[in-house]
């Protein structure tokens, strides 16, 4: 990795706050001025039309992923500084005060696919894939969940029959972010459908660009269509491109839904508060019932609260891997944000039902698009069932047989 | 007196009805007559298209709603909602029955403001309306006071006998407001007015708001010096619309309790064929109490709305079911589309049809904690009273 010199000393830095330092005064030095001066503006608007322009947060991702900033944690080798995750995360927080981290279409890309590849791949595959990921040259999706498998995300129904040297590849995926821009997708197929369920399943990398791959757009109850169905149909995938061993997916799945949890649940500097928004609009109106403002000082409380058990939650992972108390990150922040956007319509009144498909930022918009959170990336329904079983260690639901075999199990 | 002059922590019978004595709804056998009025409105709906009435007005096509305006007009819907006696609250029962058949469809915030007009209309002694089109000005207001001193806020008015030219914005009023006629309470001079005139007349721009629900229409309304009428002053004004908000109350929350019971079958419907690990997601405790907490709260909403459409001249009623059954749809519905999972977030399927029209309802004629506190200020006003 060649640093620019005004990073050199950042991987001997003797302190985690003069990492901050220097990382910032690189940022101020490289971003376009105008970023800077929305960000010292505390300007969230104009931040957000900054980062809304595709071709400028692109080409600002090309450059701040060359230098290898936002995948700090990974090898130099492949694009990273190799640095300890307590100063990565330290790097994410300065980009993060400057807007700066990466556009959400390399999300997919960064936090699931090359982490997945840099622990379960081969030294071929990190090679080949890493690097351009890193420098913002590939974009990634993730092709997990099927409309037959949602929570039960291990009963997935989509086929991976071998051929010689490939793998023939025939289902139907959905929720895929950014399928149509991706390049690659990290996917998750059942390979024996004899076997339990977990036991029949490989990973694989597949080329998006492929035969036999047909994107379908999901409109949202947003008016929006961030989401994709992804059909394939005789996909043929090399060898290769197999993550791990055969019947061995599982393995992989879950290594990239730990770096999942951890990335939705405890993203550093993206948990903006949505409670004490509320609050500030809700006191300065002289109108406000006094039972609204009560609730709208209840959901601060507990939004408060919240940050500062992540903030421990943080603390005690900081050398390791994140533990499965992020669930209750999870948890709390995506149902929060519904009740925050609940009494968001309720206190504004009929003046506050103005909404039209795609609108954003209304008391109306807000409602609709914090419906998702409860949803994606685990339900609540999921949390708490990790909660209730590895954290406090109670028996899983009864009538759930793991050892039957995929195929004999009942499916809507 | 009795209770308060009863010792602390007495349990005797005396005290116990005394304790329920400020605010209580009584209970009213089940009407025969409303269970055939709902069932016969409900397959009526079901034959215009059922929730795709509400779909279309989504995606911009009214077709299916105009035929259920027509149908629902040569039913005698408008009618039911006239006012025999403005001096004796409406018998509200029937209208309710209807209100929480169009609730199950997403449908009755379509219809509420033309009810509520005609029977404003019929009160003043003018005669009925016979379109859908026309509102009254008071959405925002949970008690008719407010909206008498609401309108004198935002609009300017001067009256010369019957006559009044009106200057001001009248903000989000509920309705189609394409044709028929506009009636604005407000207060001049310390007399309370009710103003009438054409929305078609020289001096008023409709500006439509885009809506959270479909079948939600919200518009402002400008005067510029339009001419109007004074349909009524004094008490006469203030019987007729108090007796139309009390129908609006318990018009919206009839439609409520009715459309969190039709939402909470959904998801439950919902659970039982879903499947995942290899069983009906129902199966689950954690989807299978949420099921039952939905049906719960629907329960109860429904019969508070029935209880204050049966229960005429309890003045507490309207409040009380407005915020209970305003509350209840929004929590069933979080609920509704929870169980649905990422098919629930999807345009496509219906479960956000009733989020939507929960939220935008919840609003209508003030929110629950106005409603809550207007029953508050009563039992304090009672208890000082018995003091």
């Amino acid at each position: 990795m060649n640093l620019p010199p005004a990073l050199s000393s950042l991987p001997d830095a003797a302190s985690e706050s003069e990492i901050g330092k220097i990382v910032e005064a690189w940022l101020r030095a490289e971003l376009p001025p105008e970023w800077v001066r929305a960000v010292d503006a505390n300007d969230p608007v104009a931040l957000f039309a900054l980062r809304e322009n595709d071709e400028l947060s692109t080409s600002w991702f090309r450059k701040l992923g060359s230098t290898g900033l936002s995948t700090a944690a990974w090898p130099v080798a492949y694009g990273g500084l190799g640095l300890p995750r307590a100063r990565a995360q330290m790097i994410g927080r300065s980009l993060a005060k400057y807007g700066a981290g990466p556009p959400l279409k390399y999300f997919t890309g960064l936090n699931h696919a090359g982490p997945t590849v840099l622990d379960c791949g081969d030294d071929e595959q990190r090679a080949r894939f890493l690097p351009p990921l890193a420098r913002g040259d590939e974009i990634w999706c993730q092709l997990f969940s099927e409309p037959g498998a949602g929570s039960d995300l291990a009963g997935v129904a989509t086929r991976a029959r071998r051929d010689g040297c490939d793998w023939i590849i025939t289902g139907q995926k959905v929720w895929t972010s950014y399928a149509r821009q991706s390049d690659y997708a990290i996917l998750l197929a059942r390979s024996d459908p004899d076997k339990p369920k977990h036991q029949g399943l490989t990973f694989f990398i597949v080329d998006m660009r492929l035969p036999g791959i047909e994107i379908r757009p999901i409109k949202q109850i947003t008016g929006m269509a961030e989401f994709n169905q992804v059909f394939l149909d005789d996909v043929v995938v090399p060898d290769a491109l197999r993550v791990g061993e055969v019947d061995n997916g599982w393995r992989v799945a879950t290594s990239t839904m730990l770096s999942e949890r951890s990335g939705l649940g405890n993203q550093p500097g993206e948990t903006a508060d949505v409670a004490a928004k509320l609050l500030a609009r809700v006191a300065a109106d002289p109108e406000a019932e006094p039972a609204v403002l009560d609730q709208a000082v209840t959901l601060r409380l507990r939004e408060i609260a919240l940050n500062l058990v992540m903030a421990r939650v943080a603390h005690d992972a900081r050398a390791g891997t994140p533990g499965p108390e992020g669930a209750i990150g999870k948890v709390c922040r995506s149902e929060l944000s519904q009740a925050v956007s609940e009494l968001g319509v309720a206190s504004a009144g009929v003046g506050g039902l103005d909404w039209r498909p795609r609108d954003m930022g209304s008391p109306a918009a807000g409602l609709l698009a914090t419906r998702a959170a409860t949803v994606a990336g685990g339900s609540s329904e999921m949390q708490r069932n990790i909660i209730g079983e590895r954290v406090l260690g109670l028996p899983k639901d009864p009538g759930v047989d793991p050892r039957a075999p995929w195929r004999d199990l009942r499916r809507s | 007196m009795t209770a308060r002059s009863a010792p602390m922590g007495c349990r005797g019978a005396e005290a116990r009805r005394v304790e329920t004595g400020p605010m209580n709804i009584a209970f009213a056998a089940p009407d025969p007559e409303v269970a055939e009025i709902s069932e016969a409105t409900g397959s009526m709906l079901t034959r215009l298209g059922g929730l795709e009435i509400a779909r279309g007005l989504l995606d911009s096509d009214d077709k299916a709603a105009r035929s259920a305006d027509a149908a629902l007009l040569e039913f005698g819907l408008l009618d039911l909602a006239a006012c025999q006696d403005p001096a004796q609250p409406a018998s509200l029962h029937h209208l309710a029955a209807v209100l929480g058949a169009l609730g199950t469809q997403v449908l009755a915030a379509r219809y509420i403001p033309g009810l509520v007009q005609a029977h404003l209309a019929t009160a003043l002694g003018l005669e009925a309306p016979a379109a859908w089109t026309g509102a009254v000005a008071f959405w925002d207001s949970p008690c008719t006071d407010l909206a008498w001193a609401r309108n004198a806020r935002s609009l300017v008015v001067h009256v010369t006998g019957d006559a009044a030219k009106v200057e001001g914005l009248a903000p989000t009023v509920v309705g189609d407001l394409s044709d028929g006629v506009v009636f604005i309470p407000t207060h001049v001079d310390g007399d309370d007015l009710l103003l009438m005139s054409p929305l078609r007349a020289t001096g008023i721009a409709v500006r439509n708001r885009p809506s959270l629900s479909p079948t939600l229409q919200i518009s402002d309304l400008a005067f510029q010096g339009a001419a109007c009428r004074v349909a009524a002053r004094g008490e006469a004004a203030r019987m007729a619309l108090r007796s139309a908000h009390r129908l609006a109350l318990c018009a919206v929350a009839s439609a409520q309790a009715q459309a969190a019971g039709a939402a909470a079958q959904m998801a439950t419907t919902y659970a039982r064929e879903r499947f995942q690990f290899g069983l009906p997601i129902g199966s689950f405790q954690a989807i299978k109490h949420r099921c039952a907490d939905m049906y719960i709260e629907a329960q109860l909403a429904r019969s508070m709305a029935d209880g204050a459409a049966a229960d005429a001249g309890n003045p507490d009623a309207p409040h009380a079911a407005k915020a209970f059954c305003g509350d209840a749809y929004r929590v069933v519905t979080t609920k509704a589309v929870q169980i649905h999972g990422g098919i629930g977030i999807t345009w496509e399927h219906a479960a956000h049809l009733y989020l939507r029209d929960a939220h935008a309802t919840a609003t209508l004629l003030g929110g629950g904690a106005a409603h809550r506190r207007i029953l508050a200020e009563r039992a304090a006003a009672s208890a000082l009273k018995a003091a």
